[in-house]
């Protein structure tokens, strides 16, 4: 290897250096001479780390500037949903709340939920505060009531529907046109798990790392029930390590436990600039996509494509694809 | 030629300790290493071969063969373990980006591993959360200005273009937002003896 030059941080400050090795300005030269002087630099690591955390930080703000906003105080298109057989057979209908109306109401709409209540449209479950919900003056809905989702469906009850909402839009689908895209978002939510690349490093074994390393020879093995189990341990011993709920919101991902998936993923990227960064975003929006909850896949998507990762094209794709989709 | 600062001076003594340490096989000498140096290696891979993933599994491989070789007591220069961090990262990324050209790339799952956080180093001191919560601090034309400069990259002028103002004025509210954001982030930094030294 040729011999690098050597400069000093005046030299850094008074070329831009840092600026311009972040935007990939420099030429192979600077280049080399720059990375070898903060790998002996203590203050030009922590301004290249600092500027690379503003880029980071301006990069996601401009992501999230053209996310859709659903039009604000709407009213909760609360739905009639016969909640189970026991409920129909004595002729209650009960009001259940649609999966994944987090995304579609404002917090301060005087019909909005509280977080705390939304659940997810299983057949049979009672909601929450149902007598307290009764008493508000709720729309009625505007169609014929959606059949209740089946146990092994990913979707809850009226993909379309909520789909149409997220966009905003008053027309009816025709039934042709509901199911071209319940399978399309189908598909675009199908999930391949990351692969693991396990490596070797001598040391000190803590407790996390090894609950971690239970769990990847599980998640290695297709088993993720018992990944999800370990890595929920190792989570405990470290909740500040990105890999462990990465990986744990991916396996819950792959048993079907989206709201636990967007947890542990939403921990992720909370935990700030890491190697998993951007695919835990991607995995939100698969976890989004699976409840049919567009307009927040979409974000997700987005910020996924701005970031750098192994998934920034792919989301890219989804994204496009997710546009490209006549959900009006 | 550069004449190094003076705390170079004390941070070539601290390297060839621990050199010496890693040379009796002291293990905290080795976490040290790897605490010390890890960042760096996952910056300089992120900026070179822009995978995160790989970056993050390439600060194994070259921690490894930097450990191995001071274990040995192969290291020439002790006094600058940087510059020989640095340059087995050179090597182990030319090494890898060649052998990825040629096959592809197939994830292996060992029986023993380590899965560690690259990352940490990098993202943790960098206090990202901070930052964004200082971004909104700044005035919409300043974050605008720092957008147009970071993320996409355009020089003053074309800024000056865009936003119909002049260059220098594009370079005044720039290093305004600079400061802005400096000063907020030194204020709560763990070590505010440290001055970022970004445009002047």
């Amino acid at each position: 290897m040729e011999e690098v030059v050597r400069i000093d941080c005046d030299t850094v400050a008074a070329n831009d250096l840092t600026e311009k090795y972040i935007l990939g300005e420099l030429d192979p030269a600077e280049r080399d001479a720059y990375e070898l002087h903060y790998f002996e630099c203590e203050r030009c690591f922590s301004d290249l780390k600092r500027l690379r955390s503003i880029q980071q930080a301006l990069r996601e703000r401009t992501v999230a500037a053209p996310v859709r906003v659903s039009p604000p105080a709407r009213a909760v298109p609360w739905r009639w949903i016969a909640a189970g057989a026991a409920a129909a057979s004595i002729g209650v209908l009960v009001l259940v709340p649609q999966f994944g109306m987090r995304d579609q109401v404002t917090v301060n709409s005087p019909l909005a939920p509280h977080p705390s209540t939304i659940e997810p449209a299983v057949p049979g479950a009672a909601p929450e505060r149902a007598d307290d919900l009764a008493k508000r003056p709720v729309p009625m809905a505007r169609g014929p009531s959606a059949p209740s989702a089946s146990p092994d469906s990913r979707f809850a009850p009226s993909v379309t529907q909520r789909a149409e909402e997220a966009e905003g839009v008053a027309k009816r689908p025709t039934a042709d046109r509901s199911r071209r895209i319940t399978d399309a978002l189908r598909r675009l939510a199908s999930v391949s798990p990351p692969s693991y690349r396990t490596t070797v490093l001598r040391g000190a074994t803590d407790e996390a790392t090894a609950r971690f390393r239970a769990g990847m020879r599980a998640y290695g093995a297709g088993d993720y029930r018992a990944a999800v189990t370990e890595l929920q341990r190792a989570a405990r011993e470290d909740p500040e390590r990105p890999d462990i709920p990465y990986f744990l919101g991916i396996s819950q991902l792959m048993v079907g436990d989206i709201a636990g998936a967007i947890d542990e993923l939403r921990r992720t990227v909370a935990l700030g600039e890491s190697p998993f960064l951007g695919d835990a975003h991607f995995y939100l929006a698969k976890a989004h996509l699976a409840q049919a909850e567009v307009a927040a896949a979409r974000s997700e998507l987005e910020t996924a494509a701005a970031l750098e990762g192994d998934r920034r094209s792919e989301a890219g794709r989804l994204l496009a694809e997710l546009n490209h989709l006549d959900l009006r | 030629m550069v004449v190094p600062p003076d705390e170079q001076m004390k941070g070539d003594q601290d390297d060839a300790t621990l050199a010496e340490r890693i040379l009796r096989r002291d293990g905290s000498a080795e976490n040290e290493l790897y605490a010390r140096y890890r960042g760096r290696v996952f910056a300089m891979a992120l900026a070179r071969l822009k995978d995160r993933e790989w970056a993050g599994e390439l600060v194994d491989d070259v921690m490894m063969a930097v450990i191995i070789a001071l274990r040995r007591g192969a290291v020439h220069d002790t006094t600058r373990l940087g510059a020989f961090v640095h340059g087995t990262t050179v090597n182990v990324i030319n090494y890898q980006a060649r052998a990825r050209s040629r096959q592809p790339y197939f994830a292996t799952i060992d029986d023993e591993f380590v899965g560690m956080d690259h990352a940490e180093a990098l993202e943790r001191d960098s206090d990202l959360c901070l930052v964004r919560a200082c971004l909104r601090r700044l005035t919409p034309t300043e974050q605008q200005v720092l957008t147009l400069s970071l993320v996409e990259g355009l020089k003053p002028g074309e800024i000056a273009d865009r936003l119909g103002t002049s260059a220098e004025v594009v370079r005044q509210q720039k290093s305004r937002a600079l400061n802005k954001l400096k000063n907020k982030l030194n204020s709560v930094s763990r070590n505010p003896s440290v001055l970022p030294l970004w445009k002047k």
